[in-house]
C-alpha cells in the first residue's frame, strides 16, 4: 500500500469520528441553550486542528507501523510515495468531494438569506467540508480497491 | 464484480517468460510502484498509453502482445 492510500485510510477514519464527536458536543450545547450563546468556536478550531494532525500523524503512525510488520516478516518495508495512478485516484476523489462543497455553498448562501444566527452558517460550512472530504475519501478507496 | 476495464493483460506470463521478474522489478523499471503493477495485472486499472509501451518495451514485445481489447461484434 502505497504512502498516499494510508493517507486515504486514515482520512476516511479521522474525517468520522472528529465530525460525530464535534457534532455531538455542539449540537447538545445548542439543544439546551440559545444557539447564539452556545460556544462552538473553540470546538470547531479543535476540530479542524484534529483533522489536519489526525491525517499527517495517522498517516506517518500506519507507516512505521507496517514497515515493522513488514520488516518482521523479513519483507522490504513498502514505503512507495505514489505515481502517476494514485495522482489520477487524488484528482477522482477530488472530483466527488467537490458535491458536498457545492451543496454547502448553496446551503450557506441560502442560510445568509435567511439570515440565520452564524452558528449555522459556520456549522453548515464545516459540516459540508466534512462529508466534502469523507465522500472524497470513499470515492479514493473504491478506486483503490475496484480501479477505475 | 464488474471489472472496471475491458482491457486485458499478459504481463503475469510476460513476467515468468521473463526469468520469473517479480512485480517490484518490473515497477522499478517502469518508474511506478507496485501497487500500480498489481493493479494492472488484475484488470483494475488501464494504464496510459505511454506506460502501456513502457511495459512493451521492458519485455521487448509489440504492445499487442502485452495487451489485448476484444473486438465488438458487427451481428
Amino acid at each position: 500500500m502505497s504512502v498516499s492510500e494510508r493517507s486515504v485510510w486514515v482520512q476516511l477514519i479521522v474525517m468520522p469520528v472528529v465530525g460525530i464527536v464535534y457534532f455531538s458536543v455542539v449540537l447538545t450545547r445548542a439543544a439546551s441553550t440559545p444557539v447564539a450563546d452556545v460556544s462552538w468556536i473553540a470546538p470547531m478550531i479543535w476540530a479542524m486542528s484534529i483533522v489536519v494532525v489526525g491525517i499527517i500523524a495517522g498517516t506517518i503512525a500506519s507507516a512505521i507501523g507496517s514497515a515493522i510488520a513488514q520488516a518482521a516478516q523479513g519483507n522490504e518495508p513498502d514505503l512507495e510515495e505514489g505515481d502517476v495512478r494514485d495522482k489520477e485516484i487524488e484528482r477522482i476523489g477530488n472530483l466527488k468531494g467537490q458535491f458536498f462543497t457545492g451543496i454547502g455553498t448553496v446551503a450557506v448562501i441560502v442560510l445568509c438569506m435567511l439570515r440565520v444566527d452564524v452558528f449555522w452558517i459556520a456549522n453548515a460550512m464545516f459540516l459540508a467540508g466534512l462529508l466534502s472530504g469523507i465522500h472524497g475519501a470513499i470515492a479514493k478507496v473504491i478506486a483503490y480497491r475496484r480501479g477505475f | 464484480m464488474t471489472k472496471p476495464t475491458r482491457v486485458t493483460n499478459a504481463i503475469r506470463q510476460l513476467r515468468f517468460a521473463a526469468g520469473e521478474m517479480t512485480q517490484a522489478d518490473l515497477a522499478e523499471r517502469v518508474g511506478v510502484t507496485r501497487q500500480t503493477i498489481i493493479a494492472i495485472e488484475q484488470g483494475r486499472y488501464s494504464p496510459s498509453l505511454e506506460m502501456a509501451f513502457q511495459i512493451a518495451h521492458v519485455f521487448a514485445v509489440p504492445l499487442d502482445d502485452v495487451f489485448q481489447y476484444p473486438r465488438e461484434s458487427t451481428d
